[in-house]
């Protein structure tokens, strides 16, 4: 259950339209509130959804990501990368 | 004593009430729920016990019960978000809650409790196509059927038939429909949907087997499929269907009077009657 951090995240992102705004304008910041691991970290700026995936990040949890445009994330690519 | 006296499983997939509110009474989901509804009309149940996975949104991980039922004299929701859906109010038969967590405690089912929650998508849009005028009180029971490892498939079968125990020994005329909430076969935002789609389902095959124990009233068969990996291979919300093995284990070896397919969402719609 290491990546309680990303989960606890996403489910900022879904609840909060304040946080999703700051998420967009200052991501270092926003991200500094949660307690995420170099590499959870990485992967979640650079949008690979599948290397959190692989993880252990609940699918159900991690398609916030494309829903809010989450890091640059989009639908298309969400789906290309959640493979990978 | 409580007398079980219909019960139905439902999908709940959250997109179906915009879908419906758009397109009308036509819509396939529409006219399935209508069907199931007037199964549920025709018994006049007092309560309806349900067993459902939250999604998240009751509970969290910081503190995620695997089974649990709600006790409290009432709920609301949903919690999610879901499109047009109103805000609901939903009375709780607290009394009967109560029993059935303390029966299951005696038969060794350590039950979590929550005495104050919110429900989501999962318990509400059955209630909104089913009881949309929330008149009848629900006794909601949670399986942990969303994030892994899930209860064993016996144990959520196991639960059904104590749940069906708690309601014989219940003092009073109660008339009981069992509502299992969920479907078959889906992938939410992982690797197993199909290409193209962030949600889809993970394994048509999966559902078409469900469906047929379902017809053939044959529970061991499908307990003895239903292993962790096949639940998994299912897609990431497969674990859903171990709210339909609850009920399974609640009624008994019965043929169901309805088994209809919904595909697009890995859907089942079913009812078993007792007149």
């Amino acid at each position: 259950m290491s990546v309680y951090g990303v989960h606890k995240l996403l489910k900022r992102i879904q609840r909060d339209a304040s946080f999703r705004e700051r998420l967009a304008t200052d991501a270092d910041a926003a991200l500094g509130e949660y307690p995420l691991t170099s590499e959870e970290r990485a992967a979640l700026l650079a949008g690979e959804v599948g290397v959190l995936n692989r993880m252990g990040v609940h699918g159900y949890l991690l398609n916030t990501l494309a829903r809010y445009r989450a890091f640059g994330m989009t639908p298309e690519r969400y789906m290309e990368r959640i493979r990978a | 004593m409580a007398e079980i006296v219909a019960a139905v499983g439902v999908p709940h997939t959250p997109a179906l009430p915009a879908e419906v509110a758009r397109q009308g009474p036509g819509h396939p989901a529409a006219q399935l729920f209508s069907a199931i509804k007037d199964h549920l009309d025709a018994v006049q149940p007092d309560v309806l016990v349900i067993f459902d996975s939250d999604h998240l949104n009751s509970f969290f991980l910081d503190n995620l019960p695997l089974l649990s039922v709600g006790v409290a004299d009432h709920t609301s929701g949903p919690n999610d978000g879901t499109p047009a859906m109103p805000r609901y109010d939903v009375p709780i038969h607290e009394a009967l809650a109560q029993s059935i967590r303390g029966h299951g405690i005696n038969q060794g089912f350590d039950l979590a409790v929550s005495q104050e929650f919110e429900v989501d998508h999962s318990i509400l849009v059955p209630l909104h196509f089913l009881t949309p005028g929330m008149q009848v009180p629900i006794v909601p029971i949670f399986i942990g059927g969303i994030v892994p490892p899930l209860p064993l498939a016996r144990r959520c079968f196991a639960l059904g038939q104590m749940v069906r125990d708690a309601l014989a020994a219940w003092p009073d005329a109660l008339r009981v429909a069992i509502l299992a909430s969920g479907s078959v076969s889906l992938d939410i935002g992982g690797p197993l949907a199909p290409p193209g789609q962030i949600a889809g389902v993970a394994d048509a095959a999966w559902v078409d087997e469900v469906l047929d124990y379902l017809r053939r009233a044959a529970h061991d068969d499908l307990l003895n499929a239903a292993t962790a990996d096949r639940l998994a291979r299912a897609g990431n919300i497969g674990g859903e269907l171990l709210n339909w093995i609850a009920l399974l284990g609640a009624l008994g070896p019965r043929k169901p009077v309805m088994v209809e397919k919904l595909m697009a969402h890995g859907d089942g719609f079913a009812a078993w009657r007792w007149d």
